[in-house]
């Protein structure tokens, strides 16, 4: 249960950023998620893949607390999330209300209300904060627009820089690359792995496979059930990819090996509206 | 943006909704259709078998029922619709009600345009039951104004005052009227219902002589009448008083006054220099006490449309008229 | 010159003008701004029915013979708090579940006033308003209910930006969403109770809704849209007065048609967001 005023637990310096042990979780009778062992250390970059409706929304939100796993034991820093306000949870773009009367320099605002407290505005050290983190995302001349004044990569880049704002230690994106173009995407992966260096864990969730490979330490590869854990040539194989992807997997014979093509599709992850 | 316009669309319709209610609210206070066209004249009555059976005679009115009751006695049973202390112009009937009107030999009703509202119900009755106006025959007050009677309507009343019985000769008329429809109804008693109301009309000449006595105290300039609503016409127009002004500027309580005619009778209150303002005692006297506040006048509670609780000070007809007469004179006599 | 001057004060010479142009804008300060949550939020439907659903509450206590607000705030928060955990269930439709509370409460609230047998004008009262009734008393309790509505909307401000943003960024950051939600909806009800008198159960949604859509178009920044809302509530109170006072129009209802016009001007000419804008640009491209 969350109050107005919360102590927040101390890190545990010795425990995984992140663990998750047989994370069960079921919606109205079916089961959404199941067997889910992760560990994820601070400074890691993890992808999270699979089809639609694979659960990658759900996972993120149970990692946030958001949501509570039926079964199973979900701990930040030796603790439950609840409680915890280091876990900044990006939402997809389509999940945003973008008409809503508010200025970038407001939603970065946000991540700190936490850190202002209740009763209080904004302080000195609190905008401090707020520019720097509009610096690092390079949204600074952006500040005094109203959100639904921006292109994808902005609109994505001002949820990083509340993320940062929060002073986040654990980061989580909902499928932050979609619908952005190529430049767009290279951006935000290079502040990804910018932010990575300076002690804070990262979660993303896409549905680009070649992506997940060449720019991720690790990744989580699911389809209602963890089928693979681990750096994307562990993860990356055949077998794991016919058990997620089903019939979509297709064999391209090519000098030096066949080449493995998975059709993930693109578009709104349906699981966006519920949970 | 298109998202936001179908949701200001949406809101739109609502205010829209809005107003249409608000105009019924008007409109309901106000059911037009004439219930004269529901009456039977009394002389086109004809009697009844009753084999034994009273008169069962169902009246509107408790004032009408008092009346009633004086000149039937014994001989009748009487139920009345509208209870004590409830408002006749805007009381409404239950199935019960109207279960009762249905077994009826009779109704009686106060006619004058009171019972406009209850057009609907009495209309899927009369077929079946006859129903007589008491004040047929009586010469009704027109509305009158000094506005422009085009402009201004916030009702839809015909325009006549149903306020008769507070003119005591006029309540003479109604019971003769009541001896008549009760005698050609059970002709068995009809010597009982003229003796009874001949005596009653003589009750009613001592109580007509002691009023014009009583308001003989009130200095000419003081005979101004400021009430809640123009109920008290006749009684004006009988023992010479002027009816200055009202807060609903209207015979009934279920129409609102506008902002302007507020104004206008402020105006008026602090022109004619009145001493006091008076209002029904049932009728919801929240703006009329602020009114009086206003100008610094006095309230005083009449009873307007219905007879007090039985046992009270004003649980006849007679006595109901001299509670009233007796607070106006204390009111306005110097 | 000096004539209009007289032609703008002659309303206000009278006592009950005065009070009334107090209540009424009482109601268009307060009504805007907490309107601007229920904007935002989609709550306009919730709005329009805890507003019936005060009506039995009113009537008890005009039976019970307490003042009639005390009445409506208990049956109003009571409603609130429980169409806050009807709603939190994640299985029932909401608006559905809404629409059966309203509904029942507004039929009981009349059969109460039908067995009263003598209430039916003050029905008329609580649907559309009695401002011209208003007294020195009831300014004085919306005053000091209107000053608790706006201390707290201002004492919690940034937590009911983020939780009308985003529910779920508000779970994120750990905001007490459930505390939160409950006390937008306790706002809510007494909002509702203070413009009870001014326009009545029938109107005060629009009174919620009217001038924050209308701010809503103009504004970029949730202050701005507060502070032209309640601007443009000012507004339609005092057009709304004249009119009723120089037209013959009943004053809830002379109110709430100016909101509404201006509501119209804002939709058709917003900078930006104008219907009519929205038409010539899309000529323009054309060519």
């Amino acid at each position: 249960m969350t109050q107005l005023i919360t102590r927040f637990p101390s890190h545990d310096k010795e425990a995984p950023a992140l663990s998750m042990e047989n994370i069960h979780l079921a919606y109205n009778g079916n089961t959404v998620l199941e067997d889910v062992n992760v560990r994820i250390q601070t400074d890691e970059l993890v992808a999270v893949v699979g089809p639609n409706g694979a659960g990658k929304t759900t996972l993120l939100k149970i990692v946030a607390g958001i949501l509570k796993p039926d079964r199973g034991k979900v701990d930040i820093f030796g603790h439950t999330p609840g409680g915890h306000v280091c876990i900044a949870y990006v939402p997809q773009r389509s999940q945003v209300d973008w008409n809503f009367p508010v200025t970038v320099a407001e939603v970065v605002m946000m991540g700190r209300i936490r850190k202002i407290g209740p009763f209080r505005w904004p302080g000195k050290n609190d905008w401090v904060f707020i520019r720097q983190a509009l610096e690092r995302v390079g949204m600074t001349e952006y500040a005094d627009r109203q959100i639904g004044e921006l292109s994808g990569g902005q609109q994505q880049r001002v949820f990083l820089a509340q993320a940062l704002a929060q002073e986040a230690e654990i980061i989580l994106l909902d499928e932050p690359f979609t619908g952005l173009d190529i430049s767009s995407q290279d951006s935000i992966l290079a502040m990804l792995h910018e932010f990575k260096g300076t002690g804070v864990a990262i979660l993303v969730s896409t549905h680009d496979l070649s992506l997940a490979n060449e720019h991720f330490d690790k990744v989580i590869l699911i389809n209602r059930r963890l089928i693979s854990f681990g750096k994307p040539t562990e993860v990356f194989i055949r077998p794991h990819l016919v058990e997620a992807y089903g019939g979509h997997v297709h064999d391209l014979p090519e000098a030096g090996g066949t080449l493995v093509l998975a059709e993930t599709c693109c578009g709104e992850d349906p699981e966006g509206k519920h949970g | 943006m298109s998202r936001w316009k179908r949701k200001s669309l949406f809101f739109l319709m609502l205010i829209v909704y809005g107003f249409v209610l608000a105009g019924c609210s008007h409109a309901a206070a106000n059911q037009s259709g004439t219930v004269e066209s529901l009456v039977t004249g009394i002389d086109d009555l004809s009697p009844l078998d009753l084999r034994d059976e009273p008169l069962r005679i169902v009246v509107t009115t408790n004032i009408v029922a008092d009346v009633v009751e004086n000149v039937g006695g014994a001989a009748i049973e009487i139920t009345t619709l509208i209870p004590p202390g409830a408002d006749p112009h805007t009381f409404q009937p239950s199935p019960g009600d109207l279960r009762a009107m249905t077994g009826a030999h009779a109704i009686l009703i106060n006619g004058a345009g009171l019972e406009e509202f209850l057009h609907q119900t009495l209309a899927q009755v009369s077929g079946e039951v006859p129903m007589i106006s008491l004040s047929e025959g009586i010469k009704l007050r027109q509305f009158q104004t000094d506005h422009d009677p085009d402009s201004d309507d916030h009702e839809d009343h015909a325009g006549s005052d149903p306020h008769v019985w507070f003119d005591p000769l006029n309540v003479m008329i109604w019971a003769e009227n009541c001896a008549q429809v009760l005698g050609t109804l059970d002709v068995e008693n009809q010597d009982f219902y003229t003796a009874n109301a001949r005596q009653y009309v003589e009750s009613l000449t001592s109580l007509h002589s002691w009023i014009e006595n009583e308001v003989a105290e009130i200095p000419e300039h003081n005979r101004k009448l400021v009430t809640d609503h123009l109920a008290f016409g006749y009684f004006a127009q009988r023992y010479g008083f002027e009816m200055i002004g009202s807060v609903i500027p209207a015979y009934s309580t279920a129409a609102e006054p506008s902002a302007r005619e507020l104004a206008d009778l402020n105006d008026t209150i602090r022109a004619e220099n009145v001493p006091a303002i008076f209002v029904g005692i049932m009728a919801n006297s929240r703006l009329t006490a602020l009114i009086a506040e206003d100008t610094g006048v006095d309230l005083v509670a009449l009873y307007t449309g219905s007879l007090g609780e039985p046992g009270g000070l004003a649980d006849t007809y007679i006595r109901f008229m001299q509670y009233d007469v007796n607070a106006i004179v204390q009111a306005l006599a110097e | 010159m000096a004539e209009w001057v007289q032609w703008l004060a002659e309303p206000f010479r009278y006592e009950f003008m005065l009070r009334g142009l107090w209540a009424s804008l009482i109601v268009g300060v307060v009504c805007p701004i907490l309107g601007t949550y229920v904007v935002l939020r989609g709550m306009a439907f919730l709005g329009d029915a805890l507003a019936h659903i005060i009506l039995p509450g009113v009537v008890l206590a005009f039976m019970l013979e307490w003042p009639l607000p005390v009445g409506a705030l208990i049956v109003g928060t009571t409603a609130a708090l429980a169409i806050g955990a009807i709603g939190r269930r994640a299985d029932i439709k909401e608006d559905a579940a809404i629409g059966v509370v309203f509904a029942g409460a507004f039929a009981l609230g009349v059969a109460m006033i039908s067995v009263q047998r003598s209430y039916a004008v003050d029905l008329a009262h609580i649907l559309f308003g009695n401002l011209l009734g208003v007294s020195n008393a009831d300014i004085r309790l919306m005053l000091a209910l209107g000053v608790v509505v706006l201390l707290t909307i201002f004492a919690f401000y940034k937590e009911f930006l983020v939780l009308s943003f985003d529910p779920v960024l508000a779970t994120t950051l750990r905001l007490p969403v459930t505390f939160l939600q409950n006390l937008l909806l306790v706002l809510l009800a007494i909002v509702i109770v203070i413009s009870l008198q001014a326009v009545g159960v029938a109107l005060v949604l629009a009174m919620l809704v009217t001038p924050a859509s209308a701010a809503f178009l103009l504004a970029r920044r949730l202050p701005v849209m507060m502070v032209l809302s309640a601007g443009i509530g000012v507004l339609s109170s005092l057009a709304g007065l004249y009119l009723s006072y120089y037209a013959d129009v009943v004053s809830g209802s002379a109110i709430v048609l100016v909101a509404t016009v201006i509501f119209g001007i804002v939709f058709l000419f917003a900078p930006r967001n104008g219907a009519i804008w929205g038409l010539w640009r899309r000529m323009h491209v054309r060519r």
